[in-house]
């Protein structure tokens, strides 16, 4: 456990040097689809949970206010003019970094917590959204963003779209073979 | 724990986060507004203007001015002209020639007009030759609605380095700039460039190709000097509408 904590330290410290940082969010590609994931990543590696401490939490009952709130933050992230903020001031890239760095902790403290239909909920509603965003940004005929250039626009919306699709598919078929799920399919209604 | 201590502080989490997430999209969108910086600055342009900063420009005939200075022709009188400014004959020749071939209009009225702004960089192949278009049907209408005194043009470039009064001149005559209804600046330094460039929202940013992008607009000032309203470059017609608007309201 505590290895997953300094890796997601070193993560957070790595991401956070403003020549990495500065490196990464030049493109939209890597600000959408490097920087905001592995934040979050970071953020849940570095909550790893000790002992039933955190089980016990009942400001977050079904992790709903949890989820929801990690909802909130990435699909803020993907609002073409919270992008540029990020880029060009200080105060909203940290903003930027600590919120997701908090859905990290949150996503990780919630998950389990939900159960598969909150969890249904949560990865059907941001997969669909980062997809259509994907579309949309792959099919603007103008820029959305005045940090960043038409082609990398069109990057970072196959990038969203794909990546969508492949978080979406694979929680899927996880789902299916839940044995909850199996007997949830079994008409064992009216018996 | 009882039970209803914990339903309370479900509330209470469920709450927070409800609150939290509201307060954090709310900030991106302006209220579930707009999704894009340019909408945004549209928007709060058009509820609280923005006074354009006093700056330094070198029009096509190479006269140092302030850039909310009036100089179309008859304005010429009560600008101050930099002795150190480096003025070429060639490029005052061009100026002046491109002035009098396509001057149709000395303005009379003594009150200040609205202006319609737009940025651009003469060597741009892409969106200012596109606003180059747009500029070019905006004087025409002037010109035939008879509108010289009421709104004038001014095209800003942000490339201090290349645009020198020459490189405004051919512009201007590429595009048939009627001297009377259309100016044409280029900010005296960086320092200049950068503050106009905040002032009206627009973020230039290289291409890669050794151009630059950036988002382009018609930006209408009053005749007090306040940016009031920012339209879409194809959107002309709203743009005059706006200018009118403005010059009649102010007093």
């Amino acid at each position: 456990m505590t290895g997953q904590r300094i890796t997601g330290l070193a993560l957070t410290v790595t991401l956070l040097l403003t020549p990495v940082r500065d490196f990464i969010v030049a493109t939209m590609t890597g600000h959408m689809l490097v920087q905001i994931p592995l934040l979050l990543l970071a953020g849940f590696l570095i909550s790893a949970p000790s002992g039933a401490s955190m089980r016990r939490s009942w400001l977050n009952p079904g992790g709903a206010p949890g989820l929801l709130m990690t909802a909130a933050v990435l699909t803020t992230w993907m609002v073409p003019r919270a992008l540029d903020l990020a880029v060009t001031s200080n105060g909203i890239a940290l903003l930027e970094s600590s919120t997701l760095l908090a859905g990290g902790v949150l996503l990780r403290h919630s998950w389990q917590r939900a159960g598969a239909i909150g969890q249904a909920f949560f990865i059907g509603n941001l997969t669909w959204m980062a997809a259509v965003a994907g579309l949309l940004l792959r099919d603007a005929p103008v820029r959305v963003c005045t940090t960043y250039l038409v082609r990398d626009q069109r990057y970072a919306g196959t990038g969203l779209l794909l990546v969508a699709t492949a978080i979406g598919v694979r929680w899927f078929t996880t789902w299916l073979a839940l044995p909850s799920a199996r007997t949830n399919r079994e008409p064992h209604v009216a018996r | 724990m009882n039970a209803s201590a914990r339903i309370w502080s479900g509330a209470i989490g469920l709450g927070t986060a409800v609150v939290c997430s509201v307060l954090l999209l709310s900030w991106a969108t302006d209220g579930l507004a707009v999704l894009t910086t340019d909408a945004s600055r549209a928007r709060r342009v058009q509820r609280v203007p923005v006074t354009v900063p006093t700056v330094s420009v070198r029009g096509a005939d190479g006269v140092v001015h302030d850039v909310m200075a009036d100089v179309t022709v008859n304005g010429m009188a009560d600008v101050m002209v930099d002795v150190m400014a480096d003025v070429t004959h060639a490029a005052r020749a061009d100026a002046m020639r491109a002035g009098r071939a396509s001057m149709s209009f000395i303005p009379d009225s003594s009150r200040p007009r609205a202006i319609i702004v737009d940025f651009v960089y003469t060597r741009c192949i892409t969106v200012c030759g596109a606003l180059g278009g747009v500029y070019q049907v905006l004087q025409r209408d002037i010109e035939q609605r008879g509108l010289q005194h009421k709104v004038r043009l001014l095209t800003v470039s942000f490339d201090v380095e290349n645009d020198d009064p020459r490189s405004l001149a051919m512009y201007a005559r590429v595009h048939r700039a009627n001297a009377g209804i259309w100016s044409l600046v280029t900010p005296v330094d960086p320092e200049s460039r950068d503050q106009l460039l905040r002032a009206f929202g627009v973020r230039v940013v290289p291409d890669g190709v050794g151009g630059w992008v950036h988002n382009a607009a018609l930006h209408v000032v009053d005749p007090g000097g306040r940016l009031v309203r920012i339209v879409d470059i194809a959107d002309g017609e709203a743009a005059l509408a706006a200018a009118l608007t403005a010059w009649s309201a102010a007093p």
